[in-house]
């Protein structure tokens, strides 16, 4: 373990990991990526706990929660929400969709048609949605995490590369060890679990986003930032190299994963731990199958830090 | 600092770096063009600037046409198939004939070997035509410039990295330069005279004659007319007079050699006695027959005729400079006996010219009859007169010119007191004669060193006293000595001092790398078989040369960090490798301390260490204090 | 004494030879000789000395240069018959300084230039290979080959490894949909009728709705999938033509299966092959080896 989280943020992880137990790690990814103002992208087999890590994320940020099951015969009007027609008023009235929250469980997001996909991402974009010429304002902050099918399940629309793009991060919670498991066995069923209590508000949340976006990137990282964007598209590996978004994305993350363990500059280290769950969804092999480790290790073991 | 950044990042082509060396090669060899080829390579010049394609045939045919004009009119009237057999003539015809090759060649824009190989030649020609002290320190330039050039093709014309690559290479070579040009065997020819004609200005030496009016040779210039080596120290300041011409006959306005001057050869000259010394000399043009040697010369200088009065001379007049080692003894009389003519020049006197010098030479004469005495009351006589020494001097009365000095005026500087001196004593039945050459000045000196200038021109006296000649300074009886204001406003004493140092360097530099020779090579072979000391000396500075070369060569070869902080790294770096410790793929810096702390749990200066290298790197606090801070703590956990 | 050593052995394992340079040298040596020995002229002769000790020191530098490189060859990918594809090379630098002016030579004449190979660093370089036959081969006979520093040698280093590697049939035949289109259900079991929805362009033909299409409308039929798809399943001997064709046609399945992450298996007279069981690369092999 090469990380220290800060004190400040120990006790939600506390709080989360009784919920979700031996997945520190992802708990903390998943909190940088929410400080880092991006959205979060679940690829897991059901079961493994990603509902619990959502529910157990928006209760402790203190945001009120939302929920999407696609299925595929969802229309982008069931997201965003409709214009009715009021008899009584005589009026078309605007009814909000559930992406009318700010922290949204789009659970798996690959069951339904493109169609409905795109406006989700296109909202989770831009942070305004407009029905009928009429632009509406998300709730800030605006958290999404979807969840996704891995993709040999049945009847599912792959994301496609565009977008996929807009998540900042995605990684899968995978299967607990074995300790945690055994902890989990024995600790019995979820309805036992009380709620988490709500651990920042919102003027925090925001303080933290903005000490977040402040932490300082020096010369050496860029350089080394820059060397590791250059490889992903001039070594021939991968079919596309890193985007200009995912550029951005991976800086914004280097500087929250910074930010969580309480430093106000970001290190190599940094860069190292979070560069595959930021890759893994943009980038993709030319041959063989393509996992966050074995792109990490293709960068790292080429491009050489402080050197 | 921007102009070198944009050159660092700059990759030359082979066709840019090639012309490069052209230009350094050729520089020198352009000021020995004659005018019609140098308009053809300016032709050239300005085609490769405003024309960026390739020359066609026809072009390039053009270009050999004019080519062969420029040349044909260079050598024109030169040109004879028996001028080829002058080495010069044929070498120039060869760097002609190169310049219009090349330049067809580089017209067409493409590489060839030849091309690549011509820039050797062109240097191995210039070598023909230009020999001194500046051409070695160009030669040593073209040398690594073009090793520069070659090695920053093959870095695909990176010429930073090329330099230091070139600085490398060099260095590894220069000690064997130094060792092979000491020992190599030098079974060789005589030192060949043709080629540099750089010092063409004239210096002023003596032509044998020393005027009295407005046309003396009065000369207070800086120029080095003669730099001297002695084997040790430079002798005492008044014993450095360097003889040059011996005068006569009196002609009223200006004094003369002796006619007959040849028919004195003949007769041998008697040894000279007094302290032996032996020296160096180079002497530059003076267009003059005479060469200088300390006063008694003892030996005759090589290639050069050494007559009775001690007088050397070469047959044909000095058109550049020359080198002699000379033999003297240090004294101020030698022995000699004078025949008929020899006294009748050097007592003959016109009494009606001046004729109250003639009345008070007579009382002399007469008050006291032995010789030695007389010419002791002769310097007391001047001594009496109250004269001044002046570089400004009134006018004399041509007719009267002894008269005039002694009586009226009483100014003048060495001419006019030797003038003076030399008449006076003859008349007072003394016979004497005027010796002209140059008084060194000591305070010119650096260690065996004596450079001696234009200015140091000087004439004196010497009188015939019981079998001797003696030198009389005739100056040395003024009063008065009136300064030169001339002086005053040349330069200050410590450029003075520098530009010793310089001219001393220059002359070291001369006769050991300019003019080493086999005698030399044996000279040293000899010194080194006698004194130990010499040898280890000799041995020190080799291994203090390998070890500068072995400075400069790891300090080119040294790897490049991206940092300052990186390097200051190593140190520790390098300890923990020792270790066996090895950072691995996917390591960062950080990660490798931390487990390399985790094993050797005691030392905690690690953590330190990686907090403030993180600090100093990641978080922008490159303060010259926080790099100072990181040293020490390296330092310290390297003593731990 | 231990570096002394090393620079023996490597200059033992390189081989130099002469260039029209080193002519040049000695020609330039012989002239220079000449003109100093005639006329004794100091600067001749310190050009002399100079020529002569750069020339002399080039040697070893040169061989330094070279002479500590290590040559791996690295797995790159996978090779078809008849498609033009480059073997990796790692070339290894583990001096301090870099190595410089490097052309990378293979068996068949085809060479590269590399570039700076910095200290204590690898460069990765590619050489154009093209296989004819399916099957093993094996790639070796390199040599590394450089001029630096002065042209006057040329240097040359062995690359005593040989590469085994495996090229696979040619990937050529009819593309994996028309397999699927013959195929039934390949999307799964259609189990139930669920209604109807726009057509967007992402549904299959076959389920279009013609009814609607009648009515100016365009719409898809949808039913609820249940059941996973069977496993596909190539059989060599349904396939036509000769054996390498054959071979070729479930060599291109085979890869777009893997693009599209679907399991299959495929029917070889004596073997069976599964995606489940064998990796992608097993299976390509005993293609490439039946």
């Amino acid at each position: 373990m090469n990380y220290t989280i800060s004190p400040d943020f120990t006790p939600i992880i506390d709080a989360i990991e009784t919920h979700l137990v031996g997945k520190r790690e992802t708990i903390a990814l998943s909190l940088a990526t929410f400080f880092a103002g991006g959205h979060l992208l679940l690829e897991d087999i059901p079961g493994v706990g990603k509902t619990t890590l959502a529910k157990a994320l928006s209760q402790a940020l203190g945001l009120d929660f939302g929920r999407i099951q696609f299925t595929s015969d969802m229309l982008p009007s069931d997201i965003l929400g409709v214009n009715y027609y009021n008899q009584k008023e005589g009026d078309f009235v605007f009814k909000k969709g559930p992406i009318f929250t700010s922290f949204l469980l789009a659970d798996e997001i690959n069951r339904s048609m493109p169609k409905t996909q795109s406006a989700l991402l296109q909202a989770m974009e831009e942070g305004i949605i407009t029905i009928d010429q009429i632009s509406y304002t998300l709730k800030k902050p605006f958290f999404v995490m979807a969840t996704q099918n891995p993709y040999e399940e049945v009847g599912t629309f792959l994301l496609p590369s565009s977008q996929l793009d807009r998540f900042m991060c995605s990684f899968s919670i995978g299967y607990p060890d074995k300790d945690a498991e055994r902890a989990i066995l024995k600790g019995g069923s979820k309805e036992q679990l009380v709620k988490t209590q709500a651990m920042l508000d919102t003027k925090q949340i925001e303080s933290f986003m903005q000490k977040a976006s402040s932490v300082t990137l020096s010369d050496t990282l860029l350089d080394f930032l820059q060397a590791i964007i250059a490889f992903t598209r001039e070594s021939g590996l991968f079919e596309y190299g890193l985007s200009t978004r995912g550029a951005l994305a991976l800086t914004a993350m280097v500087k929250s994963w910074a930010m969580l363990q309480g430093r106000t500059y970001a290190t190599a280290d940094d860069l190292q731990m979070v560069t595959g769950i930021v890759c893994a969804h943009r980038l993709h092999f030319k041959e063989g199958t393509t996992t966050m480790l074995r792109i990490s290790h293709e960068i790292f073991s080429k491009i050489h830090s402080d050197t | 600092m921007k102009f070198l950044n944009t050159l660092q990042n700059t990759k030359f082509s082979s066709l840019a770096l090639l012309d490069i060396s052209y230009i350094v090669v050729l520089l020198p060899l352009l000021l020995m063009l004659k005018i019609p080829m140098l308009f053809f390579v300016g032709v050239i010049i300005a085609i490769l600037i405003f024309k960026s394609t390739p020359l066609k045939s026809i072009g390039i045919l053009f270009i050999f046409m004019l080519g062969m004009l420029a040349l044909y009119l260079s050598l024109y009237g030169a040109f004879s198939f028996r001028g080829l057999s002058r080495l010069k003539l044929f070498l120039e015809l060869l760097v002609y004939i190169l310049i219009i090759v090349v330049a067809m060649q580089r017209l067409t824009r493409e590489i060839n070997f030849y091309l690549l190989i011509s820039p050797f030649l062109f240097l191995a020609l210039s070598l023909f035509f230009y020999y001194g002290m500046l051409m070695l320190i160009y030669i040593i330039f073209e040398l690594f410039l073009l090793l520069w050039m070659i090695l920053s093709h093959r870095m695909g014309g990176d010429i930073k990295e090329g330099f230091a690559s070139s600085m490398v290479m060099f260095m590894y070579s220069l000690p064997w330069v130094v060792v092979l040009f000491i020992f190599f065997p030098r079974i060789s020819f005589e030192h060949a005279n043709y080629g540099f004609r750089g010092e063409t200005i004239q210096r002023m030496g003596h032509d044998g004659t020393m005027y009295l009016d407005s046309n003396a040779l009065l000369v207070p210039s800086e120029r080095i007319v003669m730099e001297v080596g002695f084997e040790k120290e430079i002798p005492p300041a008044h014993t450095l007079y360097f003889r040059g011409s011996i005068l006569y006959i009196d002609k009223k306005d200006h004094w003369e050699g002796l006619a007959i001057n040849a028919k004195r050869e003949t007769k041998p000259f008697y040894a000279t006695t007094g302290l032996p010394i032996k020296y160096q000399v180079t002497l530059y043009p003076t267009q003059k027959k005479w060469l200088y040697a300390l006063d008694m010369p003892s030996k005759n200088i090589k290639n050069s005729i050494l007559d009775r009065d001690l007088i050397s001379t070469v047959e044909k007049s000095i058109k550049e400079p020359l080198h002699y080692s000379a033999n003297s003894s240090l004294s101020a009389k030698f022995y000699d006996i004078l025949d008929e003519e020899t006294f009748k020049a050097s007592s003959t006197f016109e009494s009606d010219h001046n004729p109250r010098t003639y009345t008070k030479a007579q009382k002399l004469q007469k008050s006291y009859p032995d010789i030695e005495k007389r010419a002791k009351a002769l310097k007391h006589f001047f001594k009496a007169q109250n004269l001044t020494y002046t570089l400004k001097p009134d006018a004399l009365d041509i007719n009267h010119t002894t008269d005039s000095f002694l009586f009226d005026t009483r100014r003048g500087y060495c001419v006019h007191f030797a003038s003076s001196f030399v008449t006076m004593a003859r008349m007072a039945g003394i016979p004497a004669r005027i010796v002209t050459g140059y008084k060194a000045d000591f305070i010119n000196g650096l260690k065996n060193y004596l450079p001696v200038k234009e200015k140091d021109a000087h004439a004196w006296a010497e009188l015939y006293i019981n079998d001797y000649w003696v030198r009389f300074e005739a100056t040395a009886t003024a009063s008065f000595v009136e300064e030169d204001n001339q002086e005053v406003h040349s330069s200050s004493f410590l450029s003075k001092e520098v530009n010793l140092y310089l001219m001393y360097v220059k002359y070291q530099v001369e006769t050991w790398i300019l003019h080493y020779s086999h005698i030399r090579q044996l000279q040293l072979l000899e010194y080194a078989k006698n004194n130990p000391t010499f040898v280890a000396i000799f041995v020190m500075s080799l291994i203090t040369l390998l070890l500068l070369t072995f400075v400069i060569i790891s300090y080119f070869k040294r790897p490049y960090y991206s940092s300052k902080t990186l390097a200051t790294m190593q140190a520790l770096l390098k300890r923990l490798k020792k270790e066996k410790y090895l950072r691995e793929d996917e390591e960062t810096l950080h990660q490798y301390l931390i487990r390399y702390a985790y094993k050797h749990p005691k030392k905690t200066l690690i953590y330190d260490i990686d907090k403030l290298y993180e600090h100093i790197i990641y978080a922008n606090e490159n303060s010259k204090n926080k790099q100072k801070e990181l040293k020490i703590l390296i330092k310290k956990f390297l003593k731990e | 004494m231990k570096s002394l050593v090393k620079f023996i052995q490597i200059h033992r394992s390189i081989k130099q030879h002469a260039t029209r340079f080193s002519l040049v040298v000695v020609v330039l040596l012989f002239g220079l000789f000449m003109e100093a020995y005639m006329h004794d002229f100091n600067l001749v002769y310190i050009t002399l000395f100079f020529v002569f000790s750069l020339a002399f020191s080039a040697g070893p530098i040169g061989v330094l240069n070279l002479g500590n490189l290590q040559v791996k060859f690295n797995k790159q990918g996978r090779i078809f018959s008849g498609k033009e594809t480059e073997i990796l090379f790692n070339i290894e630098n583990p001096m301090t300084t870099s190595s410089w002016s490097i052309t990378l030579h293979s068996k068949d004449n085809t060479s590269t230039t590399l570039p700076q190979i910095k200290g204590e660093s690898s460069n990765n370089v590619l050489l154009p290979f093209l296989a004819h036959k399916r099957g093993t081969f094996s790639y070796g006979n390199c040599y590394l080959e450089s001029k630096y520093p002065l042209s006057t040698a040329r240097l040359t280093k062995a690359i005593n490894e040989v590469y085994e590697g495996i090229v696979y049939p040619q990937p050529k035949g009819k593309p994996l949909d028309t397999f699927l289109n013959e195929q039934e259900t390949h999307y799964g079991e259609e189990k139930e009728f669920d209604g109807l929805r726009e057509y967007d362009g992402s549904q299959k033909i076959s389920h279009i709705h013609w009814a609607s299409v009648a009515k100016g409308e365009m719409s898809v039929k949808v039913f609820t999938k249940e059941t996973k798809i069977h496993n596909l399943t190539f059989s060599y001997n349904k396939l036509k033509g000769d054996k390498e064709s054959k071979l070729s046609q479930l060599c291109l399945w085979v890869l777009e299966c893997e693009k599209k992450r679907l399991p299959f298996a495929i029917e070889l007279p004596q073997k069976q092959l599964n995606s489940k069981k064998e990796s992608i690369d097993e299976i390509l092999e005993h293609l490439a080896k039946y």
